[in-house]
Formats: structure tokens, C-alpha cells, sequence
């Protein structure tokens, strides 16, 4: 037996090129609706293109060259025109109950084809290093902390969600599309919704794949594998089509629509904010959160894993919390990362901090709880400008040299550079940092520019400038109770969203609900000038004195 | 378009004019995209002919055949 010959003759048969790459259509495709599919494939196409641009040229390029900025611009609108048409391909895919007659799996492979955009954007918006960026990863965060995958998708680590971005999600995103697209071609687009439902039930029972009743099937009447677009189609007018052709017009149209977006609108980019930024021009608000970050105060001290033993920010699905089930996987002790491991290498070259550090970490805890509540009390009063900050005196013991200190390397700059972590396998992990600024500064900014969660948060983007709509319904549940009132409402969402996305995914397989599309009705105006045939076919026969039912 | 952004509140609703538009525009192209059609006559003349049952297979198929 050869082997070869036997996948080969498998694979022609399995395949044909003339279904691959077919000159001719059924005439029910003539509606623009079914252009949605090849409109998202040809933005697809150009965010990979883009793509490969920016990450030639790295992710500082685009903020620096105007060149740059303009892909950026052109990535970015692809990406609005992607989501956009692949919505729209979504809803007629819905509509004409896609899924009928065997095509389960091309509705499954487009569903986790979705779902992997979702991810690559998101990833994307992620690596744009400005602000929306920050923003996004400090607030998705909790999301992903909440069912203790935090670590393991670290939405702080610019590099790990850089490389997600870049390398990994798109080969899948590419894989399962050329998967839904096989799925597509192999065994053709699905007919319109037959005149009755009878004849529908007929043609599933045929078609569907799925069990039928002994009487049904006689060897006979064997039942046609899926891929047999010729029986398939029997019967149905087809039309000469031209499936190349129209790809290159669309993948024209999305390039001059995108490079009209990017050159008339540009993109957001609001610049990242960085410890120096906050310390300069917030010197008090500096100064306060390292004071609740060194008296285990802060709302990081008291967060929970994957970051400390708090029970802050620890979330339950029920009775289980994930997040402590995963554990404590990114450690940070906030009160020496924070200040004083930056201090102990600033006493290194300075004897006043060497000297200030002593005295705290060589006083007893009591000692030092003492001078923090004393200090954190005086700066309620304390006044600051230009990277400075006057507080009233108190006994405060080391404190007030310990923070000025601080200070100081906060705005030179020093303490972007000393908390941002390059040793693991993903450079530029800006976990510390961020979670430094998600204290006070992200949120302060972020208000100004209605991205709060109670303002749907990570839908929207800074600026005039579309977001993630597509994300409307996550957000949606913050908006609601119970989940704006919830403890949990991280958690509580994502399982929501979960069990919602399971079972949209899964539609074709739930009984009676994948009818829907059927009553709806919406498919009789795509396919209008096929009911009308139809229903002229079958007042012809009348004429003619042939039975009106069903014709075989 | 990196100015201060344009919010609309409608209740618990909060969405930003540029969100707005997408939504809006989602949902006029997919009503034009089910309204609309090749020119008709266009569509007389590049439909071929149907293939009959018989060259095809005698395959058990029950359903309305649309005839041109």
C-alpha cells in the first residue's frame, strides 16, 4: 500500500481545486452581504503587512517618524475596518443560520477565529506604549488576577504581551482562519432556508451530518459526504464568479479607505506617563503613595496574589477564589521595592541616605509604624511644586530625609530604570511601575479622559478616536447590577462572558435555538430573488397541472 | 482628534461619539448590504444554465428546485 498515493487520492477527493478555487457560485451569493468575509480577509491581509512594518522598525518607531506614525495610523484603522467587517460577516453569518447541513465546524473555526482577534487586539492595544496602553493593562489586570491567570498572561509585562501580539496570537489567528476558510471552500456556502420547513428538515437530515432514523437510510440512498458541492447545489441557478478578482478589489478598497482614515484622521497617542512625569509634576501625590507602599497600606500591599498574601483584592466565584488557588506567582514586597531597595542603592553613593535607612530599618516595628503615621498625617498639609514637597514637622524620625530622597530619584528618572525588570525571557516588564502609578496617577489621568470603569473603561480610547467596541458587552456588565456592586464583578463577568461566548460558539448544536435564525426572518431578504424563483417554480407547475409539493 | 473626547450619557450609558458612530454605521451598512443588489441586468445575463438532476446523480434530494 502507498501510502502517499492514498493521502494524495484522500486529500483530491477530500479538496477538489475546483472547490478550493471555484469559477462559479451559486446565484443566491449575489447579495453584498456575503462581501463581508473577503472585505475582513483583506484587512487582515494589511494589518499583517503593517504589521510586519512595525515590528521590523520596534514599537518606539511609530511615536518618533512620521512615516512610522502613519502605519501606525494605517495597523490601527485596519484594525477598526478588520472588527468592523468581521462583525458585519458575523451577523449575515447568524442570519443565514450558517451552520446548517454539515457546516457546523465553519461556524466553530469562526467563532475561535473571532475570539483570536479579540486577543491579538487587545494584545496590540497593549503594545502601543502610551497611555490607553498603561491604562488598559492596569485595569485588565484585576480581570485576569480575579481567575488567577494574572501571571501567566501578565498584562504589565509590555514584553510578554508584545511577543503575544506579534508572534504567537497572529499565527493563530492566520491558522484558524485558514482553517474556517478550508471549511468554507471544501464544502461550499450553505443554501438558503428551504421554502418549508419541512423540506429544511429533509435537507438537515440529508446534509446535517448528524444521526438519522434507520427508515432514512437505505443503501439506496447513501448519505453524500459534505464536500459533494455538485449534489449540493443541484438544482440552484449558479453564476459565473470570480472569487480572485473580487479578493484584489477588496484588498484595494480596505488600502485606500485605511490609508484615507490614517492620513486624514491619524491615530491616538497620548505619551505613557512615567514615575519621573508623576514625581515632577504630583511631587505630594509621589510622596503619598511610597508612604502607603511603606506602611503596607497601599491598595498593591493589600492586594492579594498573584502579588502578596492581602486578601484586598481577592476575588470569589462562589465559594472558590482562582486567585489563590494560582497563588502568589509575581511576589513583590512593596515597602522595599518601592523604597527601600532603591534607597539602599542610592545610600550606596550618598551617606544622608545611608545614614536615614539605618535608622528606619535598625528602629522596631513599632518605632517605624509610629514615624510613618506621623509623617502620613503631616503630608495632608504638606505643599509641593517642581518636583519638591514642604511638610510640616513632626516627629517623624528618618522619614522626612528617606522621602525627599525618594523623591529625588523619582524625578531624575532614576526609579523608572531601577523598577523596570529586563532579566526573564520577556524584556521591559513594566509590572512594578504600573502597578506603582495604578495607585493614583492612572486613574487620575485616565478620569480626564472618561476611561474609568464605571465609564465603560477599556471600550473606549483616548481622544476622538474609536476603541474596542467590539468589547461592549464585557464592559456592559460593570455597568449592572449585580456586578457594579459586586466584590467580585471581575470575576463574576469573565464568567458570564465565558459561559455567553461557550454558548455562542457552541450554537449550532443547541436544539431549537440554532433555529432562530429561521424565524427571524432575515434571510428572506438576503436571499429574496431565491424565494421568489422558488415560489415562481413552484405556480409554474401548478400550471402545468404537476403536484405543488416538494419536486425530487 | 487627540483633543478632549466627545462623551454621550444616556442613564448607565456612557459611550463616546467616535464608539457611537461605529455602532451606527455597523448597522446602516448591514441594512444596506441586505437591501442592496447587483444591477438586475447584470444578473440575467451572467446566469448559466441549471445543471439537470440526472447529470448530477439520483441522489435522494427533496427540495424545491429553482429552475431559471
Amino acid at each position: 500500500m502507498n501510502l502517499t498515493t492514498g493521502i494524495r487520492e484522500r486529500v483530491r477527493n477530500w479538496m477538489p481545486l475546483e472547490d478550493l478555487l471555484p469559477d462559479r457560485l451559486p446565484a443566491f451569493v449575489r447579495s453584498p452581504a456575503y462581501f463581508f468575509g473577503v472585505i475582513s480577509f483583506s484587512s487582515l491581509v494589511l494589518l499583517i503587512l503593517t504589521g510586519i512594518l512595525l515590528a521590523a522598525f520596534g514599537p518606539q518607531w511609530w511615536h518618533d517618524n512620521a512615516f512610522g506614525h502613519f502605519v501606525n495610523s494605517l495597523h490601527f484603522w485596519c484594525a477598526e475596518l478588520f472588527f468592523f467587517s468581521m462583525t458585519l460577516h458575523l451577523w449575515v453569518a447568524f442570519y443565514k443560520g450558517a451552520w446548517r447541513h454539515g457546516r457546523g465546524l465553519t461556524w466553530v473555526s469562526g467563532m475561535f477565529a473571532f475570539l483570536a482577534a479579540i486577543g491579538t487586539a487587545f494584545t496590540g492595544y497593549l503594545s502601543m506604549t502610551n497611555f490607553s496602553a498603561q491604562w488598559i493593562a492596569a485595569q485588565g489586570k484585576d480581570a485576569l488576577n480575579s481567575v488567577g491567570i494574572g501571571s501567566f498572561f501578565n498584562l504589565l509585562n509590555f514584553g510578554q504581551m508584545y511577543g503575544f501580539h506579534i508572534v504567537l496570537l497572529p499565527l493563530l489567528l492566520v491558522l484558524l482562519i485558514g482553517i474556517h476558510l478550508l471549511q468554507v471552500r471544501i464544502r461550499g456556502i450553505v443554501r438558503p432556508y428551504a421554502p418549508t420547513v419541512e423540506e429544511e428538515r429533509a435537507r438537515e437530515a440529508l446534509w446535517g451530518g448528524g444521526r438519522r432514523n434507520k427508515q432514512e437510510t437505505t443503501p439506496a440512498t447513501p448519505r453524500p459526504r459534505a464536500s459533494d458541492q455538485v449534489s449540493y447545489y443541484r438544482g440552484l441557478r449558479m453564476m459565473p464568479y470570480d472569487l480572485i478578482r473580487e479578493g484584489l478589489i477588496a484588498l484595494v478598497a480596505v488600502f485606500v479607505l485605511g490609508v484615507a482614515f490614517a492620513g486624514f484622521l491619524s491615530s491616538p497617542d497620548v505619551p505613557p506617563l512615567t514615575l519621573q512625569q508623576y514625581a515632577q509634576q504630583s511631587p505630594v501625590g509621589f510622596v503619598t503613595t511610597a508612604m502607603e507602599e511603606l506602611s503596607g497600606t497601599s491598595l498593591i500591599a493589600q492586594y492579594g496574589p498573584p502579588y502578596n498574601q492581602g486578601t484586598g483584592s481577592v476575588q470569589y466565584i462562589g465559594p472558590i477564589s482562582l486567585q489563590q488557588v494560582a497563588g502568589v506567582t509575581i511576589p513583590i514586597d512593596v515597602a522595599h521595592v518601592y523604597v527601600l531597595d532603591p534607597l539602599a542603592i542610592a545610600a550606596q553613593t550618598d551617606p544622608q541616605v545611608a545614614a536615614a535607612l539605618q535608622t528606619f530599618t535598625q528602629a522596631n516595628a513599632k518605632q517605624q509604624s509610629a514615624w510613618e503615621d506621623a509623617y502620613t498625617k503631616a503630608l495632608s498639609k504638606a505643599t509641593g511644586s517642581n518636583g519638591h514637597v514642604v511638610v510640616p514637622q513632626g516627629d517623624d524620625g528618618p522619614i522626612p530625609a528617606m522621602m525627599d530622597h525618594l523623591l529625588a530619584l523619582g524625578t531624575s528618572g532614576a526609579l523608572d530604570g531601577l523598577l523596570l525588570r529586563s532579566g526573564g525571557f520577556y524584556q521591559n516588564d513594566f509590572t512594578k511601575p504600573l502597578l506603582f502609578l495604578s495607585e493614583d496617577a492612572l486613574p487620575t489621568e485616565a478620569a480626564q479622559f472618561n476611561l474609568l470603569g464605571s465609564q465603560w473603561g477599556v471600550m473606549n480610547e483616548t481622544g476622538n478616536y474609536p476603541g474596542q467596541a467590539w468589547l461592549w458587552l464585557y464592559t456592559f456588565w460593570y455597568q449592572v447590577p449585580p456586578y457594579n456592586t459586586s466584590p467580585n464583578a471581575d470575576a463574576l463577568v469573565l464568567v458570564t462572558m465565558g459561559i455567553l461566548t461557550a454558548l455562542l460558539v457552541l450554537f449550532p448544536y443547541l436544539p431549537y435555538l440554532n433555529r432562530l435564525p429561521y424565524y427571524l426572518g432575515v434571510h428572506r431578504l438576503i436571499w429574496r430573488e431565491y424565494y421568489r424563483d422558488a415560489h415562481e417554480a413552484l405556480e409554474a407547475r401548478k400550471v402545468e397541472g404537476a403536484s405543488p409539493g416538494p419536486a425530487t | 482628534m487627540n483633543g478632549p473626547a466627545q462623551y454621550l450619557h444616556f442613564g448607565f450609558i456612557l459611550i463616546s461619539l467616535a464608539n457611537l458612530i461605529v455602532i451606527a454605521l455597523l448597522i446602516v451598512v448591514f441594512m444596506l448590504a441586505v437591501a442592496l443588489r447587483r444591477p438586475e441586468k447584470q444578473r440575467l445575463s451572467t446566469i448559466e444554465a441549471v445543471p439537470e438532476p440526472e447529470e448530477v446523480g439520483d441522489r435522494d434530494l427533496t427540495e424545491t428546485e429553482v429552475h431559471a
